[in-house]
């Protein structure tokens, strides 16, 4: 790996990196004897990029799927109250109560986000017995 | 008209669609879709589930051909295919390239397919 140090107070530093050489190893940036920065080829900052937003994406997944899963508890929870106060309508539950509901399974969906947005929530209808849905296909994500 | 994708053994009717989050049409993607008279609801790639960032809507009770019952999530999409537009509409998810419209979808259209020359029509009007 090569080394470059850095001098006070020729600013802006030059440097002078042949493209060839930096595809082949990365350049560590020195101040004072302290390594403050590395210069690496496009593609591997673009490849660290593309790991960092999946890591990203992967952390809001679980979180957003961990929210889901509590309103999902939620409703179980509530069931036997709403098949009381609700039977056979759309409800939306949101942070553990009943925020929207309504006949219409859009609609529902069209006011909740209207009010909160493209957020984790739990959209189900209420009734004793859920639908089964066929699907042929024969791989289904669980 | 459209003709069948032969790339698939057999071949098969496959139409182009555009898959987008509620409220962001401008993170839309492109794809096909093939069309499967035998299940109730679409579906969509699991890849699309992660680059659309979907969010799960409810869980439910799904049956295979097998018979056997799975739990799985759904998702809400918008869903653009043949001039039509389907705001709001649930999906569930499957490890493919391509999505499937099911009945929940093709009931809206006319389809007419003709096997021996593998193309087929598929439009909101007659």
């Amino acid at each position: 790996m090569r080394r470059v140090v850095l001098k006070e107070p020729h600013a802006p530093y030059t440097l002078a990196i042949e493209e060839e050489v930096l595809t082949r190893e990365p350049f560590i940036l020195e101040r004072d004897g302290e390594p403050v920065a590395a210069v690496i080829p496009i593609s591997e900052y673009q490849a660290f990029r593309a790991w960092q937003e999946a890591r990203d994406r992967e952390e809001q997944r679980r979180k957003d799927l961990e929210a889901f899963e509590r309103e999902q508890q939620a409703f179980e929870r509530l069931k036997p109250e709403l098949l009381r106060t609700h039977r056979g309508q759309w409800v939306a539950i949101y942070q553990g109560k009943v925020v929207e509901a309504g006949q219409d399974r859009s609609q529902v969906l069209d006011n909740f986000y209207g009010r909160f947005g493209y957020v984790p929530v739990y959209i189900q209808q209420v009734e004793e017995q859920p639908r089964v849905y066929k699907l042929p296909h024969r791989k289904v994500i669980r | 008209m459209w003709t069948y994708d032969q790339s698939v053994d057999p071949p098969a009717p496959f139409v182009d669609i555009r898959v987008s989050p509620p409220l962001y049409p401008a993170l839309g993607q492109s794809l096909q879709a093939k069309l499967d008279t035998a299940a109730d609801i679409s579906c969509v790639p699991s890849y699309l589930v992660d680059q659309l960032g979907l969010l799960p809507a409810r869980a439910i009770p799904a049956e295979g051909y097998d018979s056997v019952q799975t739990v799985v999530n759904t998702y809400t999409i918008t869903l653009e295919v043949a001039a039509a537009r389907f705001r709001n509409l649930e999906v569930v998810s499957i490890p493919e390239k391509y999505a499937l419209l099911g009945r929940d979808v093709l009931n809206f259209f006319y389809v007419q397919l003709n096997g021996p020359d593998l193309t087929f029509d598929m439009s909101i009007s007659p």
